[in-house]
């Protein structure tokens, strides 16, 4: 008899054993994918979850964002499945390890794995036959036995948590509102639906956010939303449009007349408390209900860059209601295209009426007549400034007799006194004086250059968290200055 | 039932070594023990080394009979015996012997090479770390293999060669502890401990009466060396030794995964190490009858075999770890073949 009529032999009887011990691996590797999927799955769907609340829509979840979240969690279920799995179909129990099974059951001198393993080597000499021989008897009398893997702990509480948080989860999934159009605005119930001072902006924001399903329903339903839209603009309009008025404190004659007009025309105007809303806010909720402007309306007067004079003439003349009116009759039009770009360009001109109307009352400076800045420099004496003394929003000849900081506050600000030449220690940042020798070690010194030697000056050193909030603070003014440059 | 792979004259052949095997060693070690009470297991291990052909290292506090025990092997093996007793002042060539200008019956002189005690059967070191390292590094060729060299010449030791050494591990003062080349060289380091008290009084009989048991020479060298060719040819499986080599990669520090490793240990096993774990489990096998290693047999001798090849970092001697606390927990955190699956 041959090492491999021995082989042959010991693999007919390790058969069943490594069959079993197949199946036994796939059932711990289930219960490990188990384990694993309760704590991964869960973690994806939460995750994911938020990630779709704090995208735009926020607080919704559109049709694309809900399958995301789907995907993703069916995805890594599967993944731990794969992981834990696919190992076993990769690499299946071999021979060898059948016999390391059995002899873990009853043979503690592992004579089955090592016989196995000699007649495989083919060893020829007289202990190695003496051995094949014992492992097969040992085989032979102990390929019955039934056996167990060491298999993982339970860990049944942590199974149940991790399937408690999914369905939880899930049901946060299935409450959250969709964005793709399930909820349709009824005007008479949403605004009392809604909690706090979320009334008649919120309300347009999620009309504005609700596309129109009139493609999808027939042409009775379409009227029916978009007389529901008329209403809902009704409401909204008495509510926003005295707000911006009353903070602009432009004129109250204005916001008298315009409250007037809109009480005539829809009584429950007045019911509504006039909360201060930003004007942002306002525009967002006139936006959408704006109807498109028709092309024979003047547009090209009011884009042509005013001079300041025009703007205090229109703001205190009859530009302005005329816009208010426009903009009422827009808003109870109804007629509503909100993808087309000319909304935007409204907007755009409403922003500037409304500029125009609060501009030279002291509360805004016009922002849309693209005047330059004015000069802020305090400047050496003698000097001025490259920048013109007038411009938007400058300070008056006042302010500016008296000087402006220029610089941060906290820092050594020179008083400039008209009048009275040299009367601080220094004009500017630039004009520091000279620092001791001792300042010199405790400080960082640079060096001033120029024909006028002043040896060295004092840098201003700020704190580490003073400094971040001063950067933050100087990067978003750039910003919004180089933003209203590009407007 | 098919035919077996080994024909019965195979198997009453290898059977017969087997029982030759066992049947020497009771016969020796039975024969120590008429001498040396109890610390059966301590004989056990020095005989299996003996089998093993390698060296044993004997660590114990004063008085608990650690040259008896190796004079009562010696007395035991019909084998030349040579007694090296360490001091500080031991030279080299007291060991390894030296080139004397002797006087020839001519009347002339002739340098000849005058032997030491290390050219011998069996040898016992007693107290090694007394001597001084440049005399403890004589013994390394020797102990590795199995030669010294005078000069030009070398000589060749006798077979089959042992070296039992012993040390007190107490005493500090005019001791020299052993560099790691030389612990490595012993395939066993054996802790002779306090006997059991019920010993105590056969060891008293033993000793304190007027006469004392005769030992008498059981086992020639050549049954020695006859067995120690049966040892080698134990098998040993693949699965077998890749536990054996995980047991030894696991106490190296650098390559272990084990944090007591990691932080106590400053040096693992060498490679000679496993040599070592090998062979005396096959000696293990062979007690048992069996003609293949498990895993069970290198467990049984790991203590023995690995405990002095793990050097201890200072931490781990600041925080009293011991070696044999270092091989239990690599042998608690390997599994065996058995247990892969």
């Amino acid at each position: 008899m041959s090492n491999a009529q021995v082989i042959q032999r010991m693999q007919t009887m390790l058969g069943p054993t490594r069959a079993r011990l197949g199946r036994l691996r796939l059932g711990r590797a289930l219960r490990e994918a188990l384990v694993l999927g309760s704590f991964v799955a869960p973690l994806t769907l939460g995750s994911t979850l938020l990630v779709g609340l704090l995208v735009r829509p926020r607080g919704m979840l559109t049709q694309a964002q809900l399958a995301v979240i789907l995907c993703c969690t069916l995805l890594s279920a599967a993944v731990c499945l794969i992981l834990k799995c696919g190992r076993l179909l990769i690499h299946r129990s071999s021979w060898q390890e059948a016999a390391q099974v059995l002899d873990a059951v009853g043979n503690p001198h592992d004579l089955i794995v090592t016989a196995y393993d000699l007649a495989q080597q083919d060893r020829n000499s007289i202990f190695a036959r003496m051995a094949v021989d014992r492992g097969v008897a040992a085989m032979e009398a102990g390929r019955n036995k039934p056996f167990h893997l060491a298999a993982p702990s339970p860990a049944a509480g942590r199974i149940g948590l991790g399937l408690l948080a999914t369905v939880l989860l899930a049901i946060v999934v299935a409450v959250v509102p969709r964005a793709g159009g399930e909820i349709v605005t009824d005007a008479g119930t949403s605004p009392a639906d809604s909690p706090g001072p979320k009334d008649a902006s919120t309300t347009s924001l999620q009309a504005q956010r609700t596309p129109p399903k009139v493609s999808s329903v027939s042409r009775p339903s379409a009227q029916v939303v978009s007389t529901s839209r008329q209403l809902e603009a009704r409401e909204v309009l008495p509510s926003v449009l005295p707000t911006s008025l009353a903070r602009s404190g432009a004129s109250q004659n204005q916001a008298g007349l315009t409250r007037q007009a809109f009480s005539a025309q829809s009584p429950s105007a007045n019911a509504a408390s006039p909360q201060e809303t930003p004007p942002s806010e306002n525009r967002q909720a006139s936006t959408p209900r704006a109807a498109p402007r028709p092309a024979s309306s003047p547009t090209s007067e009011e884009e042509s860059s005013p001079t300041p004079t025009d703007t205090r003439q229109r703001a205190g003349g009859s530009g302005a209601p005329d816009s208010e009116s426009r903009l009422k009759a827009s808003l109870l039009s109804g007629e509503t295209d909100p993808d087309s770009e000319e909304e935007n360009q409204d907007d755009l001109r409403q922003e500037k009426q409304q500029q125009r109307a609060l501009a030279g009352t002291g509360g805004q400076p016009l922002l849309s007549d693209r005047l330059a800045a004015p000069s802020r420099e305090l400047g050496l004496s003698g000097k001025k400034s490259d920048l013109p003394p007038e411009g938007r929003g400058g300070p008056s000849d006042l302010k500016r007799s008296r000087a402006t900081a220029t610089i941060l506050s906290g820092l050594p600000v020179p008083v400039h006194v008209k009048g009275m030449k040299q009367q601080g220690k220094s004009k500017s940042q630039a004009r520091a004086l000279p620092l001791g020798a001792s300042d010199t070690e405790s400080r960082p010194v640079v060096e001033a250059r120029g024909p006028g030697h002043e040896g060295q000056v004092r840098r201003y050193a700020p704190d580490p968290a003073w400094q971040a909030v001063l950067d933050r603070y100087f990067r978003s003014l750039r910003e919004s200055e180089s933003n209203q440059q590009s407007e | 039932m098919q035919e077996p792979l080994c024909t019965p004259e195979e198997w009453k052949e290898g059977q017969a070594a087997i029982d030759a095997f066992k049947e020497a060693f009771v016969t020796l070690r039975d024969q120590v023990r008429t001498q040396f009470i109890g610390q059966g297991a301590l004989v056990d291990d020095l005989l299996s080394a003996l089998f093993a052909g390698g060296h044993v290292l004997l660590e114990g506090v004063p008085g608990l009979g650690k040259t008896m025990l190796v004079r009562t092997l010696s007395q035991a093996v019909q084998l030349g015996y040579e007694r090296i007793q360490c001091t500080p002042d031991l030279m080299p060539a007291d060991i390894v012997g030296c080139m004397t200008l002797i006087e020839t019956d001519h009347g002339g002189h002739q340098l000849t090479y005058q032997q030491g005690p290390v050219v011998s059967n069996f040898v016992l070191v007693d107290e090694i770390n007394r001597a001084t390292p440049r005399t403890q590094s004589a013994l390394l060729e020797a102990m590795q293999e199995g030669q010294v060299t005078v000069g030009t010449r070398t000589v060749p030791l006798p077979q089959p060669n042992i070296f039992i050494a012993t040390q007190n591990p107490v005493e500090q003062e005019g001791t020299y502890p052993l560099p790691e080349a030389q612990i490595d060289r012993f395939m066993v380091k054996l802790l002779v401990r306090y006997p059991d008290p019920a010993d105590y009084h056969a060891i008293i009989d033993n000793t304190t009466g007027v006469t004392s048991p005769a030992i008498q020479a059981v086992v020639t060298g050549e049954k020695i060396l006859a067995m120690r060719r049966w040892v080698r040819q134990v098998e040993i499986s693949r699965p077998v030794l890749d536990y054996a080599v995980r047991l030894v990669v696991a106490t190296q520090p650098e390559h272990t995964s084990l944090d007591l490793v990691k932080e106590s240990v400053a040096l693992g096993v060498s490679p000679r190490g496993v040599q070592s774990l090998v062979v005396m489990g096959k000696v293990k096998a062979l007690l048992d009858g069996r003609t293949s290693v498990s895993c069970k047999d290198l467990q049984s001798v790991a203590l023995a075999t690995l405990r002095h090849r793990v050097l201890l970092s200072y931490r781990a001697a600041a925080q009293r770890i011991t070696q044999d606390q270092v091989v239990e927990a690599v042998l608690q955190s390997t599994p065996t073949t058995g247990c892969s699956a």
